[in-house]
């Protein structure tokens, strides 16, 4: 190859010598030399956020970190929305809202390890009666009808079947009678209802898009108030204003509370319950009505939430739930894993189909739930050892109005549209607006907050 | 697209007399524009740190292949490699440190030439003319991983896609007559990747309203090795055709 120069060995070796450690070191380098990437902010004006759950919180937060005006509207008295610890009547954190955190691949893990959380590391498991037996997840793992039902819920993370009742797929997959009540807790009550009424395409495009792990992590101290809200005191928030009326149609949006006051923001998080947006929030002009279908899609229950402590635990000392048949299927053993010294406290969430049977019952429920567990621990051991009980019912809250957000029958696909935002100006955040899975959780509201952030920066 | 790898795996095993083995390490710059949303979006929402992780852009590759020989004068050589590339992300608090990962192991082939040699113009050696072009297509899967604190949180099941490839080099100088050094520059196109698990592996969730394009890019600066086999005396249809013997690749 004429008229090229020659490089002698020596020569090319020194070059690579020098460039070499230069070419790895690269990378480096130049992440070194500039600050972390955030979002474009092309939006300046002000934000009302309606609603001071997590989702309205940590929207806030972060729009007030990127030096945007905010304003958050509550119509109680107390931010969280559905978090909230039961105050002073248990030995350790009692929750009447969100239980658990559930994996650890979000930024709720995060925030909460910065607050200096500690999770239970002590080994507690479900406990199910079964034909006749109690079994742990051991025995769970051995027993045919446990098996069968292990395998319907692995089936769920590659079904893309038709839409039906979540029991009526259970059933036509062979689920055992045996079994029934812990389907209905795993897949009902746990996402926020009963199989009876959810769909089992929401069911599955849960457990499909699950991506933040498995673990369910309990507290070891303290408590969902303490360990998360107090990240959110200092914040703006105008309490007592419930929000009843959005105007969008100008360039500003206007806000009204029931009292007739008005609010004028530039954009507006709408943050607020599932059951408030669908049934209390009016717009000016009217949502599109394909967005309109959707919300009204959507479901959302009341749960009643019933405490109980005993003189002592009748229950295996590593016990995390109890899940038995009848009308209430689960309770959970609040103090388990070393959080509480005595583990003499039982929760029962009552939620879909069992709600209204439990309303009925009215000051008859708690010796209901007593003669239950009665007939499966013996001996009348849970009445004979019951001390006192408090009750918090979600669907009584007139802010709230439920506990979580579940998808029916035919309603696949509906929390997408909450994804987007309406002409720029009106935004969605909260649990059911989730549209990968992780609705009616702490960390996907929290995602949910990031999304809508992210939108309102860029959109203009 | 199974039997396309086996093809592929199989030219690459089986090519011999007429095939030299290659050896290359490169640094990669990645562009997603969907991924570089995530990161922002990650950054967001631990703004209450005043930390955050860069880009998803730096990363290392290494390949192992063969250069087949098509034709010697012509410069036509087809070259089949196995390139592996590792992007890796941090995030540190004092409480919380975060790795995230994205690994990909690919199958590549790809024709190595010049158009000015296929008319017959230029010296080829054994491995063609000094400066060559490369144009082609593969399959590569890719996994996206992260780890809190040291544990695994999330490691999304391998995915595959198509990938295209240009790029060009230049076989620059020799070890010992017998190991051509070949700096290059290649670029991967992924225009169908699946970009949900790297927004898992980032965000802990797909983004429900990305913006951006699915195209990813990698753009990859490298400098390969190459051994050159001596000569066998067997003659085949190919080598009767276009082969002549040269001193060496750089001494045309």
């Amino acid at each position: 190859m004429s008229g090229t120069k020659k490089m002698d060995r020596q020569t090319f070796l020194r070059l690579l010598g020098m460039g070499g450690p230069a070419l790895l070191m690269m990378p480096s380098l130049l992440s070194s030399c500039k600050k972390y990437p955030l979002p474009d902010r092309r939006f300046e004006g002000s934000v009302g956020i309606i609603g001071a759950g997590i989702a309205g919180l940590y929207a806030a937060d972060m729009l007030i970190r990127q030096g945007i005006e905010v304003k958050i509207y509550e119509a109680s008295s107390r931010i969280g929305g559905r978090i909230r610890s039961v105050d002073s009547w248990a030995d350790h954190g009692m929750e009447w809202g969100a239980q658990e955190v559930l994996g650890r691949n979000h930024v709720l893990f995060d925030l909460l390890k910065n607050n200096a959380a500690q999770f239970v590391t002590s080994p507690i498991q479900d406990y199910a009666w079964v034909n006749g037996y109690w079994l742990n997840e051991d025995l769970m793992r051995d027993n045919p009808a446990t098996q069968k039902l292990d395998e319907i819920i692995a089936s769920l993370s590659s079904y893309d079947g038709a839409d039906m009742i979540a029991n009526l797929y259970a059933e036509n997959q062979g689920i055992y009678a045996t079994t029934q009540h812990i389907w209905n807790a795993r897949m009902g009550i746990q996402k926020g209802s009963s199989t009876d009424l959810m769909g089992i395409r929401g069911i599955a495009d849960g457990i499909q898009a699950s991506s933040n792990g498995s673990e369910k992590l309990v507290f070891q101290d303290g408590n969902w108030e303490g360990l998360l809200l107090s990240s959110f005191q200092d914040l703006d928030v105008q309490f007592n204003t419930p929000i009843t009326d959005v105007q969008y149609n100008g360039t500003k949006v206007t806000l009204s509370d029931v009292n007739g006051a008005t609010y004028v923001h530039d954009k507006v998080l709408v943050a607020v319950p599932h059951s408030i947006l669908k049934n209390q929030l009016t717009f000016q002009p009217l949502l599109p009505t394909e967005l309109r279908a959707q919300i009204n899609a959507i479901a959302m229950r009341p749960a009643l939430m019933v405490a109980m402590k005993f003189t002592a635990p009748f229950w295996p000392a590593d016990a995390k739930r109890i899940q038995i048949p009848g009308v209430w299927n689960e309770f959970e053993v609040t103090g388990s894993g070393g959080r509480s010294a005595q583990n003499n406290y039982l929760m029962s969430r009552i939620t879909g189909s069992a709600y209204q049977a439990a309303i009925d019952l009215g000051t008859g429920l708690v010796p209901e739930l007593l003669m239950q567990l009665d007939s499966y621990f013996g001996n009348q051991i849970a009445t004979s050892s019951f001390v006192e009980s408090q009750n918090l019912d979600w669907g009584l809250e007139p802010w709230i109005q439920g506990a979580q957000s579940y998808t029916p029958v035919g309603a696949e696909g509906s929390r997408l549209g909450l994804t987007q935002s309406v002409e720029h100006r009106i935004y969605f955040a909260g649990e059911a607006t989730h549209a990968e899975g992780h609705h009616g959780t702490v960390h996907g509201a929290m995602e949910t907050a990031i999304r809508a952030v992210q939108q309102i920066l860029q959109e203009v | 697209m199974r039997w396309k790898i086996g093809l592929l795996l199989m030219l690459l095993l089986n090519a011999n007399g007429y095939s030299q083995v290659s050896l290359d390490f490169r640094y990669q710059f990645f562009q997603n524009t969907q991924v570089n949303r995530s990161i922002e979006a990650f950054n967001l929402g631990h703004s209450y740190t005043g930390k955050g992780m860069q880009y998803l852009h730096h990363g290392y590759a290494a390949s192992v292949g063969k250069i087949i020989k098509l034709s010697g004068p012509r410069s036509v050589f087809l070259q089949l490699q196995v390139p592996y590339q590792r992007l890796d992300q941090r995030f540190a608090t004092p409480d919380v440190t975060i790795r995230t990962t994205h690994e990909q192991l690919g199958l590549t082939g790809e024709l190595l030439f010049h158009p000015k040699a296929l008319k017959g113009k230029m010296s080829t050696g054994p491995l063609g003319t000094r400066l060559f072009y490369s144009i082609g297509a593969g399959y590569a899967f890719a996994r996206s991983g992260t780890w809190k604190n040291g544990e695994g949180v999330y490691l999304s099941s391998p995915k595959g896609s198509t990938l295209f490839t240009v790029g060009m080099g230049q076989r620059r100088a020799m070890i010992r007559s017998r190991i051509v050094v070949s700096p290059f520059i290649k670029i991967y196109a992924s225009p169908w990747r699946e970009i949900g698990d790297y927004q898992k592996a980032i965000l802990g969730t797909a983004l429900n309203a990305p913006s951006g394009s699915h195209i990813v890019w990698q753009t990859n600066f490298g400098i390969e090795f190459t051994w050159l086999k001596k000569e066998k005396t067997r003659k085949g249809f190919w080598r009767q055709l276009f082969h002549k013997r040269v001193k060496s690749a750089t001494e045309i």
